[in-house]
């Protein structure tokens, strides 16, 4: 994951800020999918133990 | 640790946030999305939740003053005991160490706000219904839930519909908890000011850092687990009903898988603060900081591993049993790394003792203890005859009340002052800390006796042995509880008339909000990202 980019290392300040918002959407984006993974396995990997 | 680049301790000028203004109204806190605010609200939820859960301990203490059955009924005497433990870990430690991330984590790390502000809006908002579903339960026909705090089957898939209300108190507990963690990894990760990389931050953001990953990985199989409880008690499943197929033991595993990363959920920012208090009062740098970014990440990471310890007793294989006790035990290593960690920070420091440090150095020795504890009951023969005794619930009282809520209570003492700007009572703040550490020993160390001695837990009368410890312990709870009276009115005497602070009250302290924020931290503070060296 790119989540931990050092945001100085761009001149630009504009593009800098932009990169920052990206990272940050796709931080959030990986832990929401992990934690709904989590979730799904949970509930499915019993459900078809018990089927 | 941060090491800042120019001091501005003295004088408040500060031009970057000059436009201070705030919401007003009601509609300030409704719809708040400062950090600093939604703060403060998850405190004071948190510090409500503690006496409505303060409360339920009462009259379980009072019943259990004498043998036999004296004031409630048994059903609801096991009501209060499921319902004291949910509200205080859900209700009112958790929220109480998500408060301390809320108004410090953007601080210390020099950024403006959280990274989802209306996310956590919703976050906080979620846990007032929550906390009403778990009230109203108590009205449900046939009362309050009597399962206990794990909510193990078959008792959930058989109980009233007070359960109903509880799972989805739950639920909406744990979704609150995921918002909160996915805002505090993201923040962390991405918005800290240039120079601040990950290995200069403040120990207590290393704690929560590591602590939202926790959450991240085990809340959703604490929803799994109380979902399945859920469609078996209305949807025909039987994930938990051996007559159907299914093993009620197969939901202790599943708890247990979040429950153990649970309890260092509640653990670990209560060691981040204190790794801020002891530092501060010892006017030393905090030592081994980064052995104890590891250790704290080894505990981490250990927690997943050794679940079964609460289950020693359900029949597992003596293999089974022996990994579980191994792994267990390792986990006293990386504590070990640390408490050291916290001695070495005051050795030949020059240390002050006011209400914060003593707050610490009381989790030092009681937390120990706790862990100390936890260590008989790893060890399997022990934990045969200890397990559902008295010792337990000694255990994690002291882990859980003079741990966490010790350290909660030194945070606060230490960051008031910054929240506020004013001073509290000093001498005020030192009895509270007396009283808290007195009677909380007289309340739970004769527990260590009555569990040796096999008073089981959950039961709400017992044989004529126990009755002198069980009677010293009542004592000591009311005095526990009443002295918690002292804190709230030690906050409203701060927060209405305490004497000004200054901007670093504390001259060892030596994170961002200190250095360079004035005393209150202004409503908006880091709109440009300070300068870290
Ligand atoms: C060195 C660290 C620790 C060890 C070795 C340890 C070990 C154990 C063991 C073996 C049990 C099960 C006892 C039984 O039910 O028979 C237990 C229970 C418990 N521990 Fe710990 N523990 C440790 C730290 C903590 C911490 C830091 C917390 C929370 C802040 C905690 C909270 C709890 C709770 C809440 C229970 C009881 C759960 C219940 O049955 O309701 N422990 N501990
Ligand atoms: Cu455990």
């Amino acid at each position: 994951m790119s989540v931990l980019v050092n945001a100085t290392n761009d001149t630009n300040e504009a593009q800098r800020q932009r990169q920052v918002k990206r990272n940050i959407r796709r931080t959030a984006a990986a832990l929401w999918l992990t934690v709904i993974a989590i979730f799904v396995y949970i509930l499915a990997k019993y459900y078809w133990l018990n089927a | 640790m941060s090491t800042a680049a120019h001091d501005t301790t003295h004088g408040h000028g500060h031009d970057d946030h000059a436009h201070d203004h705030k919401p007003y109204g009601i509609m300030r806190w409704v719809g708040s999305t400062n950090h600093k605010d939604i703060g403060t609200m998850y405190l004071w939820f948190s510090f409500t939740m503690f006496l409505v859960g303060g409360v339920m301990a009462l009259i379980i203490r009072a019943e259990l003053f004498q043998p036999g059955l004296q004031i409630v009924q048994p059903e609801f005497f096991n009501s209060m005991t499921t319902y004291h433990g949910l509200i205080m870990v859900f209700g009112a430690i958790m929220p109480a160490f998500v408060g301390f991330a809320n108004w410090l984590i953007p601080m210390q790390i020099g950024a403006p706000d959280m990274a989802f502000p209306r996310m956590n809006n919703l976050s906080f908002w979620l846990l007032p219904p929550a906390a009403l579903l778990l009230i109203a339960a108590q009205f449900a026909p046939g009362g309050g839930a009597g399962v206990g705090w794990t909510m193990y089957a078959p008792l959930t898939t058989q109980a009233g519909p007070a359960m109903d209300l509880t799972i989805f108190a739950v639920h909406i507990l744990g979704i609150s908890s995921i918002m909160g963690s996915i805002n505090i990894i993201t923040t962390i990760l991405n918005m800290r000011a240039p120079g601040m990389t990950l290995m200069k931050m403040p120990l207590f953001c290393w704690t929560w850092l590591i602590t939202a990953y926790l959450l991240v990985a085990s809340m959703p199989v604490l929803a799994g687990a109380v979902t399945m409880t859920l469609t078996d008690r209305h949807f025909g499943t039987n994930f938990f009903n051996a007559a159907g197929g299914g093993d009620p033991v197969l939901y202790q595993h599943i708890f247990w898988f979040f429950g153990h990363p649970e309890v260092y959920i509640i653990a670990i920012p209560a060691f981040g603060v204190v790794s801020q208090i002891i530092p501060a009062f010892s006017r030393k740098p905090l030592f081994g900081y980064a052995s104890m970014v590891y250790a704290t990440a080894s505990i981490a990471i250990l927690s997943f591993l050794v679940w079964a310890h609460h289950m020693y007793t359900v029949g597992m294989p003596v293999e089974t049993q022996l990994y579980f006790m191994y792994a267990t035990t390792l986990i006293a290593i990386p504590t070990g790394v640390k408490v050291f960690n916290w001695v070495a920070t005051m050795w030949k420091g020059s240390l002050t003792f006011e209400t914060p440090m003593l707050f610490a150095i009381g989790f030092l020795f009681l937390f120990t203890l706790g862990g100390f504890t936890g260590l008989v009951l790893s060890i399997v023969p022990v934990d045969v005859q200890l397990h559902d005794t008295y010792y337990v619930v000694a255990h994690f009282h002291y882990v859980m009340v003079a741990g966490a809520l010790f350290s909660a209570f030194g945070g606060i003492y230490f960051w008031l002052p910054k929240w506020t700007g004013k001073m509290y009572d000093e001498t005020l703040g030192k009895w509270h800390f007396w009283l808290s550490l007195i009677f909380f020993n007289v309340t739970f160390f004769v527990q260590h006796f009555l569990g040796l001695a096999g008073m089981p837990r959950r039961i709400p009368d017992y044989s004529l042995q126990f009755a002198e410890f069980n009677a010293i312990s009542t004592i000591g709870a009311f005095g526990f509880g009443f002295s918690q009276l002292l804190f709230l009115y030690i906050v409203v005497k701060c927060i209405r008339s305490g004497k000004p602070a200054e901007q670093r009250q504390w001259d060892g302290a030596d994170s961002l909000e200190w250095t360079h924020l004035p005393s209150p931290a202004p409503y908006h503070s880091f709109a440009t990202p300070p300068v870290v060296k």
